[in-house]
């Protein structure tokens, strides 16, 4: 025995609470009439109904769900804040309370590169050119303005692409700004011998250009190469050849 | 007959489900009948007897209960007094009789309702208990605002499916 209308047999929990409106009352009596399967179903669950509104743990279905149970979306928004909120907390907070992290070698490798000591050089820098435009350069440079110093170099570069201290100077202000391709291609352009005073610098200055565009085998052959020739660059040369990977 | 009654309420029809209610709890054709038709008189007699222009049925089904279980009371009644007072009645009773006064036994459906209940998931007591305690049906359905109405329709119809499931699995014969 089925029934022929299950639509009606969906609304027999409503008609069993009172909850369904005359008309569609009258409906689904029509039915039940008719259809002895949902009549027994209302009949057997009738006592089941008396018991379950007498018993008291029933008025807790009648209560209120709690806020966040009945608007769900406010929970999850609450728990979107309060994780953007601990996200926040701890980027403010953990630089400050936890330990530096190791340095990593990249960063060993520029801070020994940036740890040059100009006043070793041979000759210093400032004695390496008379032109004016070159000393102004090298002023904007020992104050930090590669950019200025590069466009005054400019000029200095275009009568003579060769010439040594400008190459060297500009290479250095390249290398402050970042620009390390244009530093190395600069270097390769306008190479110095092995026997001017200037080599070891270059070699220097080529090897960090090497290192900054990832060339770390010739790198490392230029830093073997002046990690064995007494210098100012030596001990630099050695250190970092131990701090490559 | 009585004029008042429901206009939909053909009595004919509603004298075939009552019987064929009363068959099903009672094993004896002739007393269902009986039962059947005692019950068809009070309602005819009886309404309206109270406001139940909502569920009808459901009034008249009462009245069709009770009659039964006054039958069985009786007939207790008379194994008692033929027994003697004091008798475990229901110890008494034939084995292959089937068992209704168990089943409409107040305190043993009220422990086997317990049971079932606290067998039921939370959400399902949630619904089952706003829909048997009275909440509206706006009520009902602004408790899960998530969900379209067909949606809580359906899970309050399988709720109250699985409690007669539960029930059935319990021994109460619905």
């Amino acid at each position: 025995m089925s029934c022929p209308a299950p639509e009606w047999k969906r609304r027999i929990p409503f008609y069993e609470a009172g909850l369904l409106e005359p008309a569609e009352a009258a409906r689904l009596e029509c039915h039940l009439l008719e259809c002895p399967e949902c009549s027994l179903d209302v009949f057997g669950m009738q006592p089941v109904i008396e018991r379950l509104r007498e018993r008291d743990d029933l008025a807790a279905g009648r209560a209120p769900a709690p806020f966040f149970q009945r608007h769900r979306w406010l929970a999850a928004a609450a728990v979107l804040v309060a994780a953007a909120a601990l996200t926040c907390g701890l980027y403010l907070y953990l630089p400050r309370s936890l330990p530096a992290p190791p340095a990593s070698p990249s960063a060993d490798i520029s801070r020994v590169f940036h740890e040059v000591d100009f006043s070793q050089l041979r000759p210093p820098l400032a004695d390496r050119s008379p032109l004016p435009l070159y000393q102004q350069a090298l002023q904007r440079f020992e104050t930090g303005d590669c950019r200025a110093c590069l466009e005054l170099l400019a000029p200095v570069l275009a009568r003579d692409p060769a010439d040594p201290a400008s190459v060297l100077l500009a290479a250095r202000c390249r290398l402050g700004l970042g620009e390390t391709a244009g530093a190395l291609d600069l270097l390769t352009r306008c190479p110095v011998g092995r026997d001017a005073v200037y080599y070891h610098e270059y070699l220097w200055l080529k090897a960090e250009g090497l290192l900054g565009t990832g060339r770390k085998a010739e790198a490392r052959a230029l830093l073997e190469e002046l990690a064995g020739s007494p210098g100012p660059y030596q001990a630099k040369a050695g250190r970092l050849l131990e701090l490559l990977p | 007959m009585n004029p008042l009654l429901p206009s939909h309420i053909d009595l004919q029809k509603l004298r075939e489900i009552f019987l064929a209610l009363a068959k099903r709890r009672i094993r004896n054709e002739h007393d269902a009948e009986e039962i059947a038709q005692e019950a068809l008189i009070t309602v005819v007699e009886k309404f309206p007897a109270q406001d139940i222009q909502k569920s009808f049925l459901q009034w008249a089904f009462g009245i069709l209960r009770n009659k039964i279980g006054n039958y069985y009371q009786g007939r207790d009644r008379r194994v008692r007094r033929e027994q003697g007072e004091g008798e475990d009645v229901l110890a008494r009773r034939p084995a292959d009789d089937w068992d209704p006064v168990a089943i409409l036994a107040e305190q043993e459906l009220s422990g086997k309702l317990a049971r079932c209940w606290a067998r039921l998931k939370p959400p399902c007591r949630d619904l089952l208990g706003m829909l048997y305690r009275g909440a509206s049906r706006d009520e009902i359905f602004a408790r899960y605002p998530q969900y379209h109405y067909k949606v809580v329709n359906t899970k309050i119809f399988r709720c109250r499916n699985y409690l007669r499931r539960l029930l059935r699995q319990e021994g109460y014969a619905l």
